[in-house]
């Protein structure tokens, strides 16, 4: 494939064309409108792509402003067309093919001027965009509901309408070699850790890959510990929580062509934070963080929990309860580690199906759910209730951490096998495990557990629970070297 | 990253080598409540075993008697399970029941085999009764079982009179061990209820003593595992909230007692009780009537 960089445009207009036509010669969405500046025998030549552009901002700021250009001197150039003809905000002058290329591909129009070895290409993007809508997977019953869509100017003029200050700082880059994706790191001057920054840029600069099409894409290449179940780097497509994260030093990535936005660093508490704690009463907000965190853990641990003492350890349950796990158990065939992997799998198998499925299958598939795993294989001795009960509640309260859901099916399956081989021995050496595994891990060299290690209060304002705005002063000392003071400029 | 591997695969292969052991599923077995031992010639265990309903949801346990015999209790506990289709489950027996004919070398047998057991909790409730067998068929469980009868009517007792027994297995046997006297609830049947009627007292793996209540409450304040009780004086009772008994150099005793009641002729009255029992079991318990001393101390 040839980018073409190096190749620059010469003196002869029509060989200009010809280039231009022979690169696009199998698109047949490419125009070109050849005009003549006013009264005058030079030509222009516009190149846009069709669908790319405002058809109006091209036929009226562009070709109607030459077209009817009046006194155009005899030594008109690329000069004067750029200072007294052409009606536009953002035009650039360049003498690349490359650069060329790149701003029409990207909706912009190239005028290419006879006799002269320069083009001007011009700012009339005007691709169609799915405009602003509240992100499916991010609602709030109360606050802001814009979310970002796939135009990555769009959303950067978001984030600056919510942080309007000349210390946020944007700078682009392009990756992939084939989609030429423009990328976009946005952070507060003031308030970054320039290292993370350094980093992270480095890290990205390195991606070989020919497309780019989603920001997981970077994600899954920049990250630190790439096999671990944990997330290191966040996504959002509200920008609210960008503007909070930014304003507390971190680094947010705009990916053209997406609507998520990454950021870094991503820490463990964040997992367990909702959109909406910040914009409902502390107290409120406290009590849903503290049962986020509770239902992780009963998530992971019911099934394992139940499969450990039911076959290890029964002298620790009650004689009634345990008698009536046995009577509701007896007549299943499989042991008790398949029938919890089995209802795993099956829950796993009707939330997939209900994401994706139409809307009018959902009510359909709800009741095939439920009468069939639950009442059907129950009577028939397929599964037993109490593995069941415990399976659901599983899921269920794995629910409460959306962003922990592939952390959360993983070390529900590891905890429940290590329980069905050795016990609450076997549990709580996985445990352990997964432990010191999160323990370990870094977020673009900053500890995944910073939050937690070394608790303090002022450490804990924002963990396990919120406090009030007013005790809210300084910001997270995960970036060591930023402004702590949330409410004057000083250190 | 290779010490992370090869410390995942340890961990990994530790997981595998420790197999299945102890593994058992809920429904797999027979949930035994009361185990007992009997015999003259040879042994005899009785299991009460609690079941499911099986194939009907929602039915009520049922508690059924098993009976084995053997030459030793191994021996019979093997041939009762030759007899059932599942395994047994002790982790929820509460109470073990020696047969009155088992006593010398073959309750020193059934205390042995006891602590070799694993399935068998160390801290299980031993009683005595006259036989194991006869007393789980003939009575009627008020509760799912009769283990658990037996195990709610030992803690009522224990909270109406305040003698603590020290009649769990690891009490029994560390005892036994150093040779010192040892004892267990006595139970019997009446009105097909199982009840708690004195104690006996063994020393060497022979029965020394047989306590009423009121004897077992006494003894209780001489072996100084008590928290208080009521004794009848006759007239009235003694309520006592707490007792300590003491060996001074001398080898005399000293029993303090707290009375909540304040009486004067109380102290007198315990006194000649004790001497009527120690009287009776002069021998087997090792005391002297003439050197025991009542401190009388009122309480509120």
């Amino acid at each position: 494939m040839n980018d073409y960089s190096g190749l620059l445009l010469s003196d002869n207009f029509q060989k200009n064309l010809d280039l231009f036509k022979e690169i696009f010669k199998k698109d047949d969405m490419l125009r070109v409108r050849i005009a003549n500046l006013g009264d005058s025998n030079k030509k222009l030549a516009f190149l846009f792509f069709d669908g790319m552009v405002n058809g109006s901002l091209v036929d009226e700021s562009l070709i109607r402003s030459c077209v009817t250009a009046v006194n155009v001197p005899e030594n008109a150039d690329i000069v004067y067309l750029s200072n007294r003809v052409l009606y536009s905000a953002e035009l650039a002058k360049t003498k690349k093919v490359s650069d060329i290329l790149a701003s029409i591909l990207n909706g912009d129009t190239a005028v290419i001027f006879e006799n002269s070895c320069e083009a001007l290409t011009v700012n009339t993007k005007g691709w169609r965009t799915r405009g602003i809508e509240e992100p499916t997977d991010e609602r709030v019953l109360q606050g802001p509901r814009e979310g970002f869509d796939e135009a990555a100017i769009l959303n950067l003029a978001m984030i600056r309408r919510k942080l309007q200050t000349p210390d946020l700082c944007i700078e682009s880059a392009k990756l992939g070699r084939r989609t030429k994706t423009a990328i976009y790191y946005v952070y507060l001057e003031s308030l970054v850790n320039r290292k993370c920054l350094r980093e992270i840029k480095k890290r990205i600069e390195t991606i070989d890959i020919d497309g780019i099409l989603d920001s997981n894409y970077i994600s899954e290449f920049v990250r630190d510990s790439k096999h671990s179940l944990f997330k290191t780097i966040g996504s959002t497509e509200r920008p609210d929580i960008i503007a909070a994260r930014l304003l507390e030093g971190r680094i947010a990535i705009v990916v053209d062509g997406t609507p998520v936005v990454i950021t870094v660093p991503y820490l463990f508490s964040e997992n367990f934070q909702s959109d909406e704690d910040y914009y409902l009463n502390y107290m409120v907000a406290s009590v849903g963080r503290a049962l986020r965190y509770i239902c992780f853990f009963l998530s992971i641990s019911i099934p394992a929990i139940f499969i450990a003492l039911t076959t290890f350890h029964i002298q620790l349950l009650p004689t009634a309860f345990m008698l009536t796990v046995s009577e509701l158990r007896s007549g299943v065939p499989f042991p008790s580690i398949i029938e919890c992997l089995s209802l795993v799998l099956i829950f796993e198998i009707l939330k997939e199906t209900g994401l994706r499925n139409p809307q009018s299958l959902g009510a359909a598939l709800s009741i095939v759910g439920g009468l069939v795993v639950g009442q059907t294989a129950v009577e028939a001795r397929i599964m037993s209730a109490p593995m069941l009960i415990a399976v659901s509640l599983s899921e269920v309260t794995g629910l409460m951490t959306p962003r922990l859901k592939g952390a959360v099916f993983y070390m529900r399956i590891l905890l429940a096998i290590a329980s069905s081989l050795m016990g609450l021995y076997g549990y709580m050496i996985v445990v352990s495990l997964f432990a010191v595994s999160v323990l370990d891990i870094k977020s673009v060299g900053i500890d995944y557990t910073s939050s937690l290690k070394n608790p303090s209060f002022q450490r804990m304002k924002d963990t396990f629970f919120r406090t009030s705005w007013r005790s809210m002063i300084k910001r997270p000392d995960f970036n060591h070297n930023i402004i702590r003071n949330r409410r004057k400029y000083e250190n | 990253m290779k010490i992370k591997l090869i410390s995942l695969l340890c961990v990994v292969s530790l997981l595998m080598l420790c197999g299945c052991s102890g593994y058992r599923e809920a429904d797999n077995g027979y949930i035994v409540t009361a185990i007992g031992f009997d015999g003259n010639e040879d042994f005899k265990v009785s299991v009460e075993v609690v079941t499911a309903g099986g194939s009907e949801l929602r039915s009520e346990p049922k508690s059924e008697v098993i009976s084995g015999k053997g030459n030793s209790p191994m021996e019979a506990v093997f041939s009762l399970n030759s007899k059932i289709s599942k395994n047994l489950v002790f982790d929820h027996c509460t109470a073990l029941l020696i047969g009155k004919n088992l006593s010398g070398k073959k309750l020193e047998e059934v205390l042995k085999y006891g602590k070799e057991i694993k399935e068998l909790n160390f801290a299980i409730d031993m009683f005595m009764c006259e036989n194991a067998e006869d007393l789980l068929n003939e009575s009627e469980s008020v509760s799912v079982a009769r283990g658990f009868d037996i195990a709610a009517n030992l803690k009522e007792t224990k909270s109406e009179t305040g003698i603590d027994y020290q009649n769990k297995f690891y009490e029994i046997y560390m005892e036994y061990n150093a040779g010192k006297s040892y004892s267990f609830p006595y139970l019997k049947v009446k009105n097909e209820r199982i009840i708690i009627d004195g104690e006996s007292v063994f020393k060497e793996n022979k029965e020394k003593a047989h306590f009423t209540n009121e004897e077992a409450l006494l003894y209780s304040f001489i072996k100084n595992n008590n928290n208080g009780g009521k004794i009848f004086l006759g007239e009235e009772f003694a309520d006592i909230s707490h007792s300590h008994c003491s060996l001074n150099n001398g080898g005399e005793y000293t029993v303090n007692l707290s009375i909540k009641q304040k009486s004067k002729k109380f102290s007198k009255i315990f006194k000649k009780r004790v001497e009527k029992m120690l009287g009776k079991h002069k021998e087997e318990l090792n005391f002297s009537s003439d050197k025991i001393k009542l401190k009388e101390r009122d309480g509120i």
